[in-house]
């Protein structure tokens, strides 16, 4: 009998801590998730440096959550920290190699840190299992143009043109790789597309602007510059255009 | 003296074919210097926007892949913005056709623009601020 009850003691005691670590977890987890909210709604009003602070006291709680330090390491690329970032998406796919997001994040953000081989290597990756990503094709474009190779990054945006026609920034980036080839009937085609889809797009009358003067056409490329400056939000890029139309003159 | 009158002759005569191409070459070759320079100004000024705010045209504010968690993307449409072929205003979807999302409707005024969703800063690259 007395046995009995020892055995109904400590099974009412091994249930008990269960049962209090089962609630501390619970919990735990609440208010891991509670930042974790908190920082992502930061992060997408613009206060990183806040959403920094929320992710951290996330992984106080809880070190080894793979949401939790994915998102830390996209606050920190927000806040120019891309070593720091990319550092938060290895650890991310140390711990789970098939975490897509934080692989072409880490390839984002290699391209940001000038290590182009890195960045293009991940895309590669990247495409091997998905060679339908338009994403990954157009960014393994970007690290060929910016590794000084803008023949391959005219092959990579231009699959990115195929799959996703209607995708501006490709054609123009494909225009632009063409432009650096001297391959400019090509580029002034795919700025054809380009303004077709978009035909208040400033960059894309720039670029042709510079095409018709190295075709000596001086005065099509005025008319291509003022359509720029017409068209451009961006203050530099407008003040570019007006000097050049000055240079090249009437 | 016909001879040294025919040599004097010959010197005036060249001396004058002389003076005449250096006014005729001399007014030439100022224009071409002076073509050159703008010419290589312009280059200069090209170059400047295709390696700054008329460069590769990246992914704009959402160059990376959004956040996942409470109130944000799970992890299978992070993915998903990874694998589809297809975007729109940066967010990856199924294939449809290109339309305008600030366009206004028919029969409606436009919306006020532009549209600048929240986001990330513009990442630089060799001191290039990428954006429209």
């Amino acid at each position: 009998m007395k046995r009995i009850v020892w055995l109904a003691l400590a099974c009412g005691i091994v249930l008990t801590s269960t049962g209090v670590a089962s609630a501390q977890n619970f919990f735990r987890q609440m208010r891991v998730d509670s930042f974790e909210g908190s920082g992502i709604d930061l992060y997408h009003h613009g206060d990183f440096t806040g959403a920094l602070s929320k992710f951290e006291d996330a992984l106080r709680l809880s070190p080894d959550d793979l949401q939790v330090r994915y998102n830390h390491g996209l606050d920190l690329y927000a806040l120019g920290r891309f070593s720091d970032a990319a550092a938060d998406f290895r650890t991310c796919l140390a711990q789970q190699p098939d975490f897509v997001p934080a692989l072409f994040n880490l390839g984002v953000t290699d391209i940001a840190l000038n290590d182009y081989d890195g960045a293009k290597s991940i895309f590669q990756q990247i495409l091997s299992d998905h060679p339908t990503s338009m994403r990954a094709h157009f960014d393994l474009g970007l690290s060929q143009y910016l590794s000084g190779h803008p023949d391959q990054a005219e092959k990579d945006f231009a699959v990115a043109t195929l799959l996703h026609p209607q995708y501006v920034q490709a054609h123009y980036d494909r225009a632009l790789a063409m432009y650096k080839t001297d391959n400019l009937v090509g580029a002034d085609a795919e700025l054809a597309a380009a303004l077709k889809l978009n035909p208040s797009f400033a960059k894309g009358y720039f670029l042709r602007g510079a095409i018709r003067l190295r075709e000596g056409d001086d005065s099509g490329a005025r008319g291509q510059f003022e359509s720029a400056a017409k068209t451009a939000s961006d203050p530099v890029l407008k003040s570019l255009c007006s000097q050049i139309i000055a240079q090249i003159g009437v | 003296m016909s001879r040294r009158f025919s040599i004097i002759l010959q010197a005036s005569v060249a001396a004058v074919a002389i003076a005449g191409l250096v006014f005729i070459v001399a007014p030439s070759a100022t224009p071409k210097a002076a073509s050159a320079s703008p010419s290589q100004a312009v280059n200069d000024l090209i170059d400047r926007a295709l390696n700054g705010p008329a460069g590769p045209e990246d992914e704009g504010t959402y160059n990376l892949i959004d956040p996942i968690g409470p109130g944000a993307n799970t992890e299978i449409s992070a993915a998903d913005e990874v694998f589809a072929s297809t975007l729109t205003i940066a967010k990856y979807t199924p294939w449809k056709s290109y339309s305008d999302p600030f366009a206004a409707a028919p029969g409606t005024t436009p919306p006020p623009g532009p549209y600048s969703p929240s986001g990330p800063p513009l990442r630089q690259h060799r001191g290039t601020r990428y954006g429209s």
